[in-house]
């Protein structure tokens, strides 16, 4: 029988489902995971993260979630010996420590033919988001520099979803590849840092999800318009958006290269989005009847802000014939209800469904000038946006099959005996709180709104100015 | 012939600054207590109480502890599975 001498767990601390093996390894006990043929990336690469690169772990070929009971029972007794042999005997080390010489050499027939081979090797390294990139030279990366006051050794923060250590200067190198210029380095910088700023396992879960979670950097204050970021219509390809593609490309490679944020590694998704490429707007804070987000967050108005945000989707909604504040109210409260309701994490304040709110100027100001305030048009939203229970949750069985509640939590258990009927009888608002509904004036002058599905973590902000040049740290 | 030569954009992570070796394994599971531990994600528990009906055939004197926790597992819940058992089996259905 264990002894029960409890000692800290030591090092990276694996709080997760999928590395809670790494915790009770730390422990001091043998332990094995069953893990399915397709997240066995994650196991190797969540495994090396926290520090513990031998964990021993048994492969099954599927997931187990939606397998009928007959596949459930055959794939398990097909692990077993497996299962007996990683509890008991020890595998031979392996060295998976990651390869980070400080620079790499490539040779052509002419300068465009050595970057393309440098392109061909990056790009099948995964070091890139699929589109070409520029070189990362000394000289490019010394010129980026000029536009922080921090030293490039200086450590940053430590990047989710792999613990990689952000230096200035890995942050500055991969905004090279990504075509940024050096007065964009302090927003990309706040951004990893309003990251950071998550719970770990938050972190870990949004960006290692196999739904398809994304960023969203959002920029308040005077810098938006000094380095150019784009308030209108801020979210598509061209020259507008130049500035806000180059954020968000470069936050995306630190991601990649910095946090390990590598698909099929540690980001796990089931097909992806576009928004991966990670979207940055900036709001539209002349044009807007309401104090701007960071303000709303405690800031003031003269500090440049970054503020990151989950997405899960993007919903356009046009309006025809609106010219009331309720009208276009309760058109983008109806648009809301789309999407099923977060049970699981419905009874904790920072965690769970919210949903992102851009409204542009035109209909912004309509609502603005009938004296409603930012608080009163969530509530407005809040009270009119909701559908029954039967259609929030989807048509998904709340018992399994011998009864039991699954994965439902303790206080929706009043659910259970529930009919159909009556849970479509039971009408619910689709998030917990107005507060969990972030109103954003931003867009070109249209009668278009856009709504993205969001969450499952409170936004998170940054100031953006102590990352300047000429900044006093 | 033209040569470029360019920074490595991949950073260090912290696990490889301190890696640790993982525990002892169990030296037999005959007599041994062995954990069963479940996020509550679907057919996950079934998976496990399969592992544990294989063990209890195979080792007849093993005793078996089912530990079920909500996602995330909490520190506390884990040192307790740490704490009394002599080796683990996780199922999180993925």
């Amino acid at each position: 029988m264990a002894s029960s001498s409890r000692r800290p767990i030591e090092g990276p601390v694996a709080r997760g489902v999928s590395t809670a093996q790494c915790s009770i390894e730390k422990l001091g006990r043998p332990a094995v995971t069953i893990v399915s043929g397709r997240l066995e990336g994650d196991a190797v690469e969540s495994a090396r993260v926290f520090g513990m690169p031998e964990l021993q772990y048994v492969v099954v070929p599927w997931i187990y979630r939606n397998l009928d009971p007959e596949r459930v029972v055959a794939q398990t007794d097909a692990a077993m010996d497996d299962i007996v042999r990683e509890l008991t005997t020890l595998r031979s080390a392996k060295n998976r420590r990651v390869e980070t010489a400080k620079r790499e050499r490539f040779e052509g027939d002419s300068q465009l033919d050595a970057l393309a081979r440098m392109n061909e090797e990056f790009l099948l390294r995964d070091w890139g988001d699929g589109y070409p990139l520029l070189p990362p030279t000394d000289e490019a990366v010394e010129r980026m520099l000029t536009g922080t006051c921090l030293a490039p050794d200086h450590v940053l923060c430590d990047v989710a979803p792999g613990w990689g250590l952000a230096t200035v200067e890995k942050v500055a190198i991969n905004a090279v590849m990504a075509g940024a210029k050096p007065e964009q380095l302090p927003v990309i910088l706040a951004a990893l840092k309003a990251l950071a700023k998550l719970d770990p396992e938050m972190a870990r879960f949004f960006l290692m999800s196999t739904g398809s979670h994304a960023s969203l950097l959002l920029v308040n204050g005077p810098i938006a318009k000094e380095i150019g970021i784009n308030a209108h219509a801020a979210m598509g390809p061209g020259r507008d958006n130049q500035t806000n593609l180059m954020i968000g490309r470069s936050y995306t490679l630190c991601l990649k290269n910095i946090g390990q944020w590598y698909p099929g590694l540690m980001d796990m998704d089931t097909l992806g989005s576009v928004r991966k490429f990670t979207v940055c707007v900036a709001e539209n804070e002349e044009a807007s009847p309401w104090e701007p987000f960071h303000v709303e967050k405690g800031f003031r108005r003269e500090e440049s802000v970054v503020t990151l945000m989950g997405t899960r989707g993007e919903i356009d909604v046009p309006d025809q014939g609106n010219t009331t504040p309720e009208g276009l109210l309760k058109n983008i409260a109806f648009n809301c209800t789309f999407g099923q309701k977060d049970l699981r994490h419905s009874a904790d304040p920072d965690i769970g469904r919210r949903i992102i709110l851009m409204v542009p100027p035109d209909p912004a100001r309509v609502i603005g000038e009938g004296g409603i305030s930012k608080v009163g048009a969530k509530e407005f939203i809040h009270f009119h946006a909701r559908k029954s229970l039967l259609h929030s949750l989807a048509f998904m069985p709340l018992r399994g099959s011998k009864g039991d509640l699954r994965w439902l939590p303790r206080q929706w258990h009043w659910l259970r005996d529930l009919s159909d009927k009556e849970l479509d009888a039971i009408v619910e608002p689709v998030v917990e709180r107005a507060d969990r509904y972030d109103l954003l004036c931003v867009g070109a002058d249209r009668a278009k709104f856009q709504i993205m599905p969001g969450g499952p973590f409170s936004p998170s902000s940054e100031n953006i100015d102590q990352y300047r040049a000429g900044a006093r740290q | 012939m033209a040569q470029l030569e360019v920074f490595n954009p991949v950073a260090e992570i912290r696990g490889d600054l301190k890696p640790q070796g993982v525990s002892p394994r169990v030296a037999s599971l005959e007599a041994s207590t062995l954990g069963l531990l479940w996020s509550g994600t679907t057919n996950g528990d079934v998976a496990l109480r399969r592992v544990e009906r294989h063990m209890q055939e195979r080792f007849p004197k093993v005793q078996t502890k089912f530990f079920q926790g909500d996602h995330p597992f909490t520190e506390r819940l884990l040192c307790e599975v740490a704490d009394t058992c002599d080796g683990v089996v996780i199922a999180t259905a993925d």
